[in-house]
């Protein structure tokens, strides 16, 4: 968690957590394992009502996010999910509403803004395609403009929430350039299919458009700012997955050391042996970095600064380089009972290998920033 | 520090320092200069400073400052950077001027703050020993009452730029039947008077080291050169390393430089860029083989950046303490010698065989880096601070801590 939080933000932050303790503890988490759609439409309505997916927008939007202070708010509430390793669309839909803030003209926005703002329509966003493809330029899914309604083909997949929502926000590529459409999930030719995934809560689906036929309207980025809204999108999603794996992190450290501070080997409390101390304090150097990376590049992304891509694939490069093994070691630290069904630290690492694997690989990011850095 | 109403608004003296200093200090420069010719500059631009009336800027006049606060301080801290400092009297200035200023005899500030300010003493620390570097407490230097004073016998090491300087605090055992804490004394060691001897040291990578060590052998101090009481050398210490942190931070009685690099000497001092060893190796940028290792390492140079910019945030806010500290200097500690690894991989044959117009940068730097784990507190022991300070785990055992410190040599030895 950052240091300088505005009293506003500080509010938001003890909203969420105190919400997400007495509504979503772990306890439900769990509960939620075994069921469909991993998430209750109930508890994201009121999670609407304490305004998460308004803090998307801006004030002048209808929004409840000061223009500059999107992405941090945002974090926020992403961090928290994190600590808990929450359940929900709040991702999915803050970078949705952020291409409707954003929309064409002559598009259908302003009620699906509406919709979704109070819980009442899920929206998921459909990207990546198959083999592990974030590249936009890649895609096979396509976009036929023809006058006064579009066609839209192609197969997308790891799409978030995709067998829950109400609408699929669509990125394709035309023959003008990248766009973005807005499909209900009940139209002909849309076809979804539920995958499994190793997080707990977290529900995912392939998604299949056969000559889906839209009206004009549906279309949501044209391809003038195609490329340059799709990535504001890619930044916001991976610094929403770096603040909630540092969530994951910072709670999952906490538990860890308290742990280590009650069981006795040899006398002494565990966490007294300095072999163990010295280990939890490279974990802090990690953790602490972990945080100021991201929060370097939410920054960057709040101030619309040119570096702000590059920065937010450093944050990812770091973040989710390092996640997956800090949970490791955790494991490691707490001994025979970390590897039990029982205990929470395998919650804890789905969601860091998820948030890995998302969006793309630290690798890929790492070399991406640098190759940034050399343009 | 009271509020003195005629005192010179923050304001007010940010326009003259700027003013001054825009008027007078040159750029900050990257010509290569020898440790010698860097002295000879920094003393020129020391004692214009201290002639302006901005050195001691929290100094009271009647030791030769500008008898300001520290706060006055830090707005002159920020006003030059980019200009150049003269960075060789960081630990003269800055370090050992306030622990005389704390502890010293009204006698020897009178004499000597106003010389250390000017640049024209330079003092330096005598703390770690040949014996022990991270167990400071456990100095085996002696100290014996003498007529008038103390005889000093003994040996110290690392110690800064010990050929060049004038004055040392120099730490020692007065008494060997206590705890090991409460039987040490601080001492102001002239390093020019008899029985004074000092070794630059030789580094690993070859060249002397701006480190030296020191033979003491029945050197005398007068009584008025002690600081603080007879076995108070321990507080005295502290007091020292107090304001060390301080210096490093950036929020104590230095000229501005060190900033906040976080301690054991600058971040960039121990990085390698690895671009300009790929180019002279004639090796692609996105080689396959090392396009990963150069990637990994630019995140690493930029997040390590990030780490110390929170840390900094953090503790100028108040919300975290100085011995947050630590956990940068820990992180520099653990990803430099990546950095050192990363060169010597990339840089390949021409990292260890070169001519004299290029290449062999990585090898003398991996030889070198390993300093910055060490120097100013080794990884280990900012291991031991962050999770026993900053984490509040359960401390190390002290096995000599309630133990008189000659019986302890006795036990160990045994």
């Amino acid at each position: 968690m950052r240091f300088d939080l505005t009293e506003e933000q500080e509010m938001i932050r003890e909203a969420a957590r105190r919400f997400l303790e007495n509504e979503a503890p772990i306890s439900e988490i769990r509960a939620s394992f075994e069921t469909v759609d991993g998430f209750s439409r109930d508890i994201w309505r009121q999670q609407c009502e304490l305004g998460w997916a308004a803090l998307a927008l801006a004030e002048q939007d209808g929004g409840l996010s000061e223009w500059d202070l999107r992405g941090r708010n945002l974090a926020i509430i992403a961090e928290e999910l994190g600590r808990l390793v929450g359940a929900g669309p709040f991702a999915s839909t803050a970078i949705v509403l952020d291409a409707l803030a954003y929309a064409e003209e002559e598009a259908e926005a302003a009620s699906l803004i509406e919709r979704a703002v109070s819980g009442e329509a899920i929206l998921a966003w459909a990207f990546g395609e198959e083999g592990g493809n974030w590249t936009p330029s890649h895609f096979t899914t396509r976009v036929q403009m023809e006058p006064g309604r579009l066609r839209l083909d192609g197969r997308k997949a790891y799409v978030e929430a995709g067998a829950q929502a109400d609408i699929l926000l669509v990125t394709a590529l035309s023959d003008a350039g990248l766009v973005q459409v807005a499909v209900p999930v009940d139209m002909a030719g849309v076809t979804i299919r539920p995958c499994k995934s190793v997080d707990f809560v977290r529900r995912f689906a392939e998604v299949t458009f056969e000559d889906v036929c839209l009206p004009a309207s549906a279309l949501i980025t044209g391809p003038a700012r195609g490329a340059a809204q799709v990535e504001r999108q890619v930044q916001l999603a991976l610094l929403l997955q770096c603040s909630e794996t540092n969530g994951v992190l910072d709670r999952a450290f906490d538990f860890t050391i308290e742990y280590m501070c009650e069981r006795v080997a040899f006398g002494r409390v565990i966490a007294s042996f300095q072999a163990l101390k010295h280990r939890l304090a490279d974990l802090m150097v990690i953790l602490q970095s972990s945080q100021a990376t991201t929060d370097a590049a939410l920054d960057a992304f709040d101030r619309a600064d040119p570096d702000a891509g590059r920065l937010a694939r450093i944050a990812k490069g770091y973040v989710a380089g390092h996640a997956t093994d800090f949970l490791s070691d955790l494991i490691q630290l707490t001994g025979g009972i970390g590897v039990t069904w029982e205990y929470d630290l395998h919650i804890y690492g789905r969601r860091a290998a998820l948030n890995r694997a998302l969006f793309d690989t630290p690798e890929r990011h790492r070399i991406a920033a640098f190759a940034q850095a050399r343009a | 520090m009271s509020e003195n109403p005629h005192m010179e608004s923050l304001e007010d003296f940010a326009i003259r320092a700027r003013a001054w200093i825009s008027a007078n200090l040159p750029p900050v420069s990257n010509e290569p200069r020898t440790r010698d010719e860097q002295l000879a500059i920094g003393r020129v631009l020391q004692a214009k400073i201290f002639d302006a009336g901005f050195a001691g800027i929290a100094v009271p006049k009647c030791y030769g400052g500008a008898g300001l606060t520290l706060e006055h301080q830090r707005v002159w801290a920020e006003e030059v950077v980019g200009y150049a400092i003269p960075d060789y009297f960081k630990v003269s200035v800055g370090m050992m001027m306030p622990t005389v200023l704390d502890c010293g005899t009204e006698a020897v500030k009178q004499r000597h703050i106003p010389r250390i300010l000017r640049g024209d003493e330079i003092w330096i620390q005598l703390l770690s020993e040949p014996s022990g570097g991270s167990d400071l407490a456990g100095a085996l230097t002696r100290a014996e009452a003498s007529e008038g004073g103390y005889r000093v016998n003994g040996s110290k090491m690392w110690s800064s730029g010990a050929k060049h300087a004038d004055y040392g605090l120099c730490l020692a055992r007065v008494d060997w039947d206590v705890p090991k804490h409460q039987g040490l004394i601080m001492l102001i060691v002239d390093l020019k008077a008899p029985g004074v001897d000092i070794h630059p040291i030789m580094s690993a990578q070859g060249g002397l080291a701006h480190f030296c060590m020191e033979y003491l052998d029945d050197v005398i101090v007068p009584e008025e050169y002690r600081l603080g009481g007879e076995t108070e050398g321990w507080t005295v210490a502290q007091r020292l390393l107090f304001h060390e942190r301080n210096g490093i931070a950036g929020v104590g009685y230095g000229q501005g430089y060190g900033g906040s690099n976080g301690g054991g000497g600058g971040s960039s001092q121990w990085r390698l860029d690895l671009s300009p060893i790929v180019r002279d190796s004639g090796l692609a940028l996105d080689d396959p083989a090392y396009a990963a290792l150069l990637a990994d390492d630019y995140v690493e140079t930029i997040v390590s950046e990030q780490l110390e910019a929170r840390v900094d945030i953090g503790m100028r806010s108040g919300k975290l303490q100085g011995q947050w500290a630590s956990l940068v200097k820990l992180d520099m500690g653990i990803s430099n010698p990546r950095n050192a690894e990363r060169a010597i991989a990339i840089a390949g044959a021409d990292g260890v065989i070169w001519s004299d117009d290029r290449g062999g940068d990585a090898a003398l730097h991996w030889l070198a880096v390993r300093g910055g784990s060490i120097a100013g507190g080794s990884n280990e022991i900012q291991r031991n601070i962050v999770s026993e300070r900053l984490m509040n785990l359960p401390r190390e055992p002290n096995l000599d801590k309630n133990t008189p410190f000659g019986e302890v040599i006795r036990r160990v030895k045994r």
